[in-house]
């Protein structure tokens, strides 16, 4: 008994959950060994050299037992750390050179790991091992001809045929990404091959296409910067590197104070590389446009920015890239990641690169959002002015930016853009860029605060952009309104909503509403009654207008009676535009109530989308918000059938299972009557995973439907007025679009071939065409 | 060699903001495993240091930022009812909680710092506050004034009172 007491309170005790004891040496020394490798490089008294010989020394005496540990540890930070990728690879070069067949299993796995990564389509970290390999060239682990040869192999990717360009992109990008490490030492061992190599790179880039890039850039002026495809600019960079002798000057090589030891080492010769081949299943990284805001000239007090064709500039930026990548989620690393080290506009440039990145941030936006704030307390006397210029400059721009990118930048500016001087806002049209954009700011500002503080905050002369007072319209609230059809019934239903009716008593009260659609009422069943919807959700919502739990709590009580009301597609549409009516002035509520229809099934996805597209929403249509609601409709459809989906794999793996401890058990009396119950519910379950995929294409469909319907109107319209198709209002239309086929591209490659068929027809006007054009374009 | 991929290396996998703290409900109906077991696979968080004037609307807007949030249960006073500095957030998935405890944990709403911890699950009831007079435990006891909470803490408030010059 006492002994059961004892084993409870030890849990309490430290809250740790209980080790299981067993000879811990092995694992501690393990432990150590990880977090000295893991550790090598960070702040510390002594200097990085001593460090780095202090634990080669520690981990050769130390091979014998845990070699195979080192190497995996080793192989795991050159995959995960490619921000230390010089510490870790004269590591390795001081350990090859006390040890050379430990060099040569390192190299060994090494290959192996990244012949596992394109097996797996881990392409970004794919590249880092790459980078890797290259620079063991520089700490003589590897031999320079044999990392030619593995570049050769990798450059005659582009001579396969019948192989998507992202394929053949990738394997360039891999070996001009590794040149600013080992341009020099390449080059001077093996200049002729280099030199082919280099020819065959401008060839393969000359003749492949670009459709792609215009989907793909955050500005759509080329100036001040242009927007360059990312291969482009790699090799402009490079180039420039070859006329500068191979000469590199950022990166940090330790590896340098080591030469007269490293260069009695021995090397070792790659084994030969072969590419793996594509595969169906092969999904490649798609391309990138760098996106560039600052150049030399935005920092004339400050350290001279690099060019951007310099490949300090490339070095720089992908650095920057790494450190966050490895410590996005660790705040507390944030000050001594490097980032905070480094000067402001490089530092920006690429924070800003990734949230601007389309179709989406490599990481969580609001990540970025807390690491400018805790930059800016971290660099107090220079990043927040730099900060504040660079917001100034982000919103002289908002004319040229793709939409999509300014609405994350209103998302970051909200508490920078009442400093500065918006007047010019004022002169313009409310439905061009910078209007739009300070409305934007100004409501979500709202949304984060309230309505009567923002009134009191921006000048008067500036209200035309204030957001609404976000009440609720209840249109029969009035007496004034009492010759409104339904009027009475409105009453009728309020007074029973507040007694605490049951869903059976609306509907009775619910009967005496005339149908304006048909003569005769239809007593036995519900058809579409649109005035019984407007009745019922405008008195029902007025009722619950007090807060989101109050209508959700209505929505839940009443939910037969949505159901029932609903059950039509019109059903659905006006119930929808009902709760537009009684909202218009709160767009927030707007969504949290769609959202919340959908999920208890009110309304299906297609009838927000069909909604999104109507006549009635068509003065909001660019508003963020409507944008904000399809988008989160989209993600809740994708949910549920992955959701759906695994659940269909799971039960197929439990009867897999069933069927494994049947073959083993010999008993015969385990009958197929077991399978029975289980293979049933897949049955089921794979008629659901089927009905959620059409759903899901019907969505799209029906997304992409309405947009052509909208575009080709408005093109039809220019050209027979004679006026310029590209108005704001086309702008920001032809950008969501891009933005759809973009966000969901690995959905959407499955209907391709309806949606070639179907609806991006030849017939299509060209304007439209080409968005699809791009996209397919993405990944072929 | 095999599972290279799957090598995971304890010192880059820090992620502080997302772990439990110290605190735990003494009101949980079970063992302090039992506890520690739920606030490890909650989506639940709970919402300190806001204004009692912090609206649901507001909360909504901040939270989202990391996720579809399921539901937002208003931390009331257990006597007036009324909002009472607190309040508890779900998400539909632990990973969108954990994005909040990483990115909204120690920033601003309308102009306070808020706290965020996990929590083990709403239940009813837990929407109150514990302390003597129907807020928080900590408005009853803290000492400074704190205008978005009420003033003074209560304690402070009742000896005010009681120190008051009769007025006639």
């Amino acid at each position: 008994m006492s002994r059961r007491r004892h084993s409870d309170d030890s849990d309490d005790s430290d809250g740790q959950p209980h080790k299981r004891r067993r000879t811990s040496e092995p694992s501690e020394i393990e432990e150590r060994l990880e977090s000295l490798i893991c550790r090598v490089g960070e702040k510390s008294n002594s200097s990085l050299e001593s460090n780095l010989e202090g634990l080669a020394g520690v981990l050769e005496a130390d091979l014998p037992n845990y070699k195979s540990k080192i190497l995996r540890i080793l192989c795991t930070v050159a995959r995960l750390l490619p921000e230390k990728l010089t510490v870790y690879t004269t590591l390795v070069g001081l350990l090859n050179a006390r040890n050379y067949n430990f060099g040569g299993e390192f190299v060994e796995a090494m290959i192996r790991q990244l012949k596992e990564c394109l097996k797996v389509n881990m392409y970004n970290e794919a590249v880092h091992l790459v980078r890797f390999l290259s620079d063991l060239v520089n700490c003589h682990v590897i031999a320079a001809p044999s990392m030619v040869a593995m570049f050769e192999n990798f450059v005659s990717v582009t001579q396969e045929e019948d192989v998507p360009q992202v394929r053949c992109d990738w394997y360039m990008f891999a070996f001009l990404s590794s040149l600013p490490w080992v341009g020099k030492e390449l080059y001077e061992k093996k200049d002729a091959e280099m030199d082919r190599l280099l020819s065959q790179t401008e060839s393969y880039l000359k003749r492949r296409q670009k459709i792609h890039v215009p989907m793909l850039q955050v500005w759509t002026a080329d100036k001040p910067h242009p927007q360059e495809e990312y291969l482009d600019c790699l090799w402009s960079q490079i180039q420039k590197l070859k006329k500068d002798r191979w000469q590199e000057r950022h990166i940090l090589r330790p590896y340098l104070a080591f030469d007269s030891i490293l260069c009695e080492a021995l090397q070792h010769n790659l084994p030969p590389f072969t590419p793996p081949p594509h595969t169906e299943d092969s999904v490649y990284p798609m391309p990138r446009v760098i996106f560039r805001m600052f150049d030399y000239t935005d920092d004339p007090e400050g350290p001279v920015m690099p060019g951007s064709h310099s490949v300090e500039r490339f070095v720089i930026e992908e650095n920057l890239h790494c450190i966050i990548k490895s410590h996005w989620k660790e705040r507390k690393t944030w000050p001594t990641s490097g980032c905070a080290l480094i000067l402001c506009l490089p530092l920006l440039q690429v924070i800003f690169a990734e949230l601007f990145q389309l179709p989406s941030p490599p990481h969580i936006e609001v990540m970025y959002t807390t690491l400018l704030i805790e930059l800016c307390k971290l660099q107090p006397g220079s990043l927040p002015q730099v900060l504040a210029q660079a917001t100034e400059m982000l919103y002289m721009r908002l004319d040229t930016m793709n939409t999509t990118c300014v609405d994350r930048n209103s998302f970051t500016k909200n508490y920078c853009i009442l400093s500065f001087d918006r007047s010019d806002c004022l002169t313009q049209d409310l439905e061009k860029p910078k209007p739009k954009f300070v409305r934007e700011v100004l409501e979500k500002c709202m949304r984060l605060s309230y309505h009567q503080r923002i009134i009191d905050i921006v000048p008067a002369s500036f209200s035309v952009l204030s957001p609404a007072n976000p009440v609720c319209i209840y249109k029969y609230g009035d007496e004034s309104n009492r010759s409104l059809p339904g009027y009475t019934v409105a009453l009728c239903l309020t007074i029973a909503i507040k007694n605490k009716a049951s869903n059976d008593e609306i509907f009775s009260i619910l009967k005496d509403v005339p149908n304006p659609n048909q003569d005769d009422d239809d007593d036995e069943g519900f058809t579409f009654n649109p005035l019984k919807i407007e009745v019922f959700v405008q008195t029902l919502l007025h009722l619950a207008a007090k807060s989101f739990s109050h209508s959700f709590s209505a929505l839940a009580k009443f939910h037969e009676v949505f159901k029932t009301l609903a059950e039509s597609d019109e059903g659905k549409l006006h119930v929808l535009r009902v709760v537009y009516e009684v909202w218009k002035n709160h767009p927030q509520m707007i969504a949290v109530l769609v959202d919340k229809m959908i999920r208890t099934q009110i309304v299906d996805c297609a009838a927000v989308a069909n909604w999104i597209f109507s006549s009635e929403l068509a003065h909001d249509f660019t508003r963020f918000y409507i944008w904000e609601i399809l988008h989160s409709t989209i993600r809740k459809m994708n949910k549920h059938v992955l959701k759906i989906h695994k659940e269909l794999e799971e039960t197929k793996a439990r009867l897999a299972r069933q069927h494994k401890r049947r073959d083993s058990d010999d008993d015969d009396r385990s009958s197929d009557r077991e399978d029975g119950p289980l293979e049933e519910q897949i049955e089921r379950l794979q008629e659901k995973v089927e009905s959620a995929q059409s759903e899901q294409k019907n969505l799209f469909l029906v997304i992409f439907q309405r947009f052509i319907m909208l575009l080709t109107e408005h093109l039809v319209r220019c050209e027979t007025g004679g006026i310029d198709v590209f108005t704001p209002w086309y702008k920001s239309c032809i950008e969501r679009l891009q933005q759809i086929f973009l966000q969901h591209h690995q959905i959407i490659q499955q209907y391709m071939v309806t949606l070639e068929n179907l609806l991006f027809t030849a017939e299509l006007d060209h304007h439209i065409l080409a968005v699809f054009q791009q996209f397919c374009a993405l990944q072929a | 060699m095999s599972g290279l991929l799957h090598t995971s290396l304890s010192g880059l996998n820090s992620d502080s903001y997302c772990e439990i703290s110290r605190y735990r409900d003494q009101h949980f109906r079970g063992s302090k495993k039992l506890q520690e077991k739920f606030l490890k696979i909650s989506s639940t968080l709970y919402v300190g240091n806001l204004s009692f004037y912090t609206t649901e609307e507001q909360i909504q807007e901040l939270f989202s930022k990391c996720g579809d949030v399921k539901r937002i249960v208003m931390g009331l006073d257990k006597i007036k009812k009324t909002p009472c500095g607190f309040c508890f957030v779900e998400y539909y998935t632990r990973a969108d909680a954990e994005h909040a405890m990483r990115f909204i944990n120690g920033t601003r709403l309308d102009d306070r710092i808020v706290r965020t911890d996990w929590d083990a699950g709403f239940k009813e009831g837990r929407q109150y506050g514990r302390g003597k007079t129907g807020g928080q435990v900590r408005d009853e006891y803290r000492t400074d004034y704190d205008v978005g909470r009420g003033g003074f803490g209560k304690i402070i408030q009742m000896q005010k009172a009681n120190h008051q010059p009769a007025v006639y």
